[in-house]
């Protein structure tokens, strides 16, 4: 379970993030969208407990992550939106460190290894360092590493960044199939196909605001747009302007 | 290009995020750290020169002697620094991505980064320098023309001489590297470098010097050969031209300095002219060879993984056999940090041999003292450079991959007690046995040894912790390269700040030792409680910086904008 308790951010005299209540219950997978610089990154920085709050609270299955963050961060795993690693490591020696971070025995560490590297198609790869992987590679051991602990709550910026078709589809099996498992997943993209096909709960960030948040349904209600596809309610919703009516100087339209 | 050097200039300069009140503080902080430094080399460099010339009388051209050893180190260490550092500058730097995808001619490229390498790693070198050649000026009443003179006709082609030396080593190793294997020709340099370095200290021994100074003191005039110094057999050597063109203009013979100084210009336009040349001709093209290079190694190799070290069981917790794992393997996989430390090991090793050797003909307290903490200080100045090369880097060296730490279930204190626990535990393996070797060739007493062994102990661990400290608080993750966030800004002060803690530490210990040496020398008991009151002011000044640096470094990794971006 997550929950967001009235969590604003400010940088300086920019707020990032205003009063944002949100609670996920367990066994959702959450898509959380909005624009660039909306504020989808601070929130899920705050959520990991890399930043802190200006106000309010985040919880993590009922634990405050920034007054407890030693009994909240085992629940979760996290992916930011830019996969850096040690290039100096290989997989298998990552996985080694991760787990002894967070207290994993050898056999542990290893039986689910190699689950994850198979499942990720990573076995091939496993004792090259990582300065040697493709971007789609890391994004993938990135992701078998935050789940080498078995979380609860698993958050993820951008998850399909880097990755081919294949192991897009194959990210969404995984998380689908964890989300029904009982794991609590927050994904940000701006892949709305992915948010529309995969997510059980959508919520939509302009400006630091969360405007809308509901079932995909719920949104088309609420908005008055039945039929509309997601793209086009997130438009519609962010007013934003399309593409084709851009007046561009270096090629106007005439 | 102008635009360029604009904006990078713009960019120097430039506070983000606006005045704030924490970075106003550093900033005033960090200059009044420079111009102490500055100030106290000055002086310290001055009163050297003094004693040496008037309490001690030795001839001037034996001072121009000593000179031109310790400017030969220094050449050494400029080249090989800027060779180290250029690896990044030439052929890492991802900015080189999006300069050669510009319309600027690479030879331009080439001679920005040579400036911007050769003046972003010399901080300290320009501080130090400046405030030798104030001293050694104002001892020696230059003029205004004779400053100028050494200063364009001197100091600026040494340096740049070695610098550019430097590169264009780095330069050719890496254009045949491209042909051979890169280790053997890196190794092949490395050798070089240390027998070249061997032969010249092989002609020219300062410890032979020190020893004929010691013996015959101070009856100079009487044995005229102590005043002669080895330039023959080093003649080729630029330190030597500098040395002996100082020499000539303190006694007044500017003529005679003009054949050095301009041998010293005619061989730094000939380096600058080669490496202008060298670098239009192929320096685009070798990058992207480097480029292609590395790609072709990353995919033939077979990495091997070490099996043995991940299923080997540490006599710590999963923690902390983690980090050392990891580590471990980071460290021996870098060649640039293992390379250095080898470095370190050989210089520490000339060192202890030479002092092993060293024979002492004095029986004056104040001449032993001054013996003592001369080697102390010099023990010091290796630690705090090991620190600062090593500890001041660890929290850069966690990298964009923090935020694995940051969200893992670590307490920052952990972290904090981790890597200052290893770096003391590793500075004081190699401090320690340093002290031992040359407290015996210095045959001081039990009591001195004992409270040297306490002062050491203390200088390491705060040593560590400022180094931790300001690693932590000018932390720039974006830096891959251990070396260049060793000579960034930050390291500077953290240096600086260390050495001055040191001195402060060796004043009280100079007092300690004189009254040591003369109760030695009398015959007199030893009175230890005079010297329990310096070690106890020693040792709350220290628990203080301790706890000041602990402080600052808990705080520094709150810093959002540093450590959650």
């Amino acid at each position: 379970m997550i929950k967001f308790e009235s969590v604003s951010k400010n940088y300086g005299g920019y707020t990032a993030l205003q009063n944002l209540n949100l609670e996920i219950p367990a066994g959702t997978l959450y898509g959380y969208l909005g624009p660039n610089g909306a504020g989808k990154t601070t929130t899920i920085k705050m959520l990991a407990g890399l930043l802190k709050p200006s106000s309010g609270k985040v919880y993590i299955n009922n634990i405050n992550i920034h007054e407890k963050p030693l009994l909240a961060k085992p629940m979760f795993g996290y992916v930011p939106d830019k996969p850096y690693l040690y290039d100096k490591l290989t997989a298998d020696e990552l996985m080694h460190f991760i787990g002894g971070i967070y207290g994993l025995t050898k056999e542990k560490i290893r039986s689910n290894s190699e689950y994850l590297f198979d499942f990720f198609g990573i076995t091939p790869w496993r004792t090259k360092l990582a300065e040697e992987y493709s971007q789609g590679m890391k994004q993938k051991l990135l992701i078998a590493a935050a789940f080498l602990h078995e979380p609860e709550v698993f958050v993820i910026d951008e998850p399909m960044v880097g990755l081919d078709p294949k192991n897009i589809n194959n990210l969404k099996l995984f998380l689908r199939e964890k989300a029904d498992s009982g794991v609590t997943i927050f994904l940000s993209t701006h892949s709305l196909h992915v948010a529309e096909e995969l997510c059980d709960r959508i919520g939509i960030l302009n400006e630091g605001v969360l405007i809308a948040e509901g079932t995909l349904n719920e949104l088309r209600r609420d908005a008055n747009s039945d039929g509309m596809s997601l793209e086009e309610l997130f438009l519609k919703l962010t007013a934003e302007e399309k593409l084709n009516e851009y007046e561009s100087p270096m090629n106007p339209i005439s | 290009m102008r635009e360029f050097l604009h904006i990078k200039f713009i960019s120097m300069f430039r506070i983000g995020n606006g005045l704030k009140a924490g970075v106003i503080f550093m900033e005033i902080a960090t200059t009044l750290v420079f111009a102490a430094f500055a100030y106290g080399a000055y002086s310290a460099i001055k009163i050297t020169i003094t004693f040496m010339l008037e309490s001690v009388h030795l001839p001037v051209i034996f001072l121009h002697s000593l000179l031109a050893t310790g400017l030969f180190a220094l050449f050494v260490m400029t080249a090989v620094g800027n060779s180290v550092t250029a690896f990044s500058a030439f052929f890492r730097s991802e900015e080189l991505e999006y300069l050669f995808t510009l319309p600027l001619d690479a030879k331009k490229i080439f001679i920005f980064k040579f400036a911007e390498n050769f003046f972003r790693s010399s901080t300290p070198m320009f501080l130090l320098g400046g405030a030798a050649l104030l001293a050694y000026g104002t001892y020696f009443d230059l003029s205004i023309f004779e400053y100028l003179l050494i200063i364009i006709g001197i100091v600026i082609p040494f340096i740049f001489t070695a610098a550019g030396l430097g590169t264009l080593i780095l330069y050719l190793i890496v254009r045949i590297s491209i042909l051979f294997s890169p280790k053997l020709i890196i190794t092949t340099a490395i050798l070089l470098t240390l027998i070249g370095s061997g032969l010249y200290f092989q002609s020219v021994h300062p410890v032979d010097q020190v020893q004929e100074i010691i013996k015959y003191y101070p009856n100079f005039q009487d044995h005229p050969t102590i005043a002669q110094a080895k330039v023959g057999e080093v003649a080729f050597v630029p330190s030597t031209w500098v040395a002996s063109a100082l020499f000539s203009i303190v006694n007044g013979n500017i003529a005679s300095a003009f054949n050095n100084i301009a041998v010293l210009i005619l061989s730094c336009i000939v380096l600058v002219a080669i490496l202008y040349n060298v670098s239009g001709r192929g320096y685009y093209k070798l990058w992207l060879d480097t480029q292609g290079k590395e790609w072709l190694i990353k995919k033939q190799s077979n990495s091997t993984q070490p099996t043995f070290l991940i299923n080997l069981k540490l006599p710590f917790s999963k923690r902390v056999e983690a980090f050392l794992k990891r580590d471990f393997l980071m460290f021996v996989r870098d060649p640039s940090q293992w390379g250095h430390m080898i470095l370190f090991l050989v210089l520490l090793l000339i060192f202890i041999a030479n002092m092993s050797g060293l024979t002492l003909y004095i029986s004056d307290p104040v001449r032993m003292t001054l013996l003592f903490i001369s080697n102390y200080i010099f023990g010091g100045f290796f630690l705090v450079s090991l620190a600062v090369r090593f500890v001041f880097p660890l929290m850069s060296q966690e990298g964009q991959a923090f935020w694995m730490i940051k969200s893992a279930p670590l307490s920052m204190r952990f972290m904090l007690s981790y890597k200052g626990i290893i770096s003391c535990v590793i500075l004081l393996s190699i401090g320690l046995p340093l002290l031992g070797i040359t407290s015996d060739a210095l045959s001081t007493s039990k009591n001195l040894q004992m409270i040297t062994l306490t002062f050491t102990i203390l200088a390491t661990l705060i040593t560590t912790l400022l180094s931790l400290a300001t690693g932590a608080w000018f932390a720039n993750l974006k830096e891959k390269s251990a070396i260049r966030a060793a000579s960034s800004r930050g390291a500077t002060v953290a240096f600086l700040v260390t050495m001055f803690y040191l001195v402060g530490g060796s004043a009280l210990l100079s007092v300690i030792s004189l009254n040591i040496f003369k109760l030695t020398i009398d015959g007199e008991p030893y009175e230890p409680n005079s010297s329990l009151f310096l070690l106890g002011v020693f040792g709350i000044i220290s628990i203080i910086i301790a706890v000041l640096s602990v402080i600052i470094s808990k705080k520094a990794l709150e810093r959002e904008e540093v450590y959650a971006r």
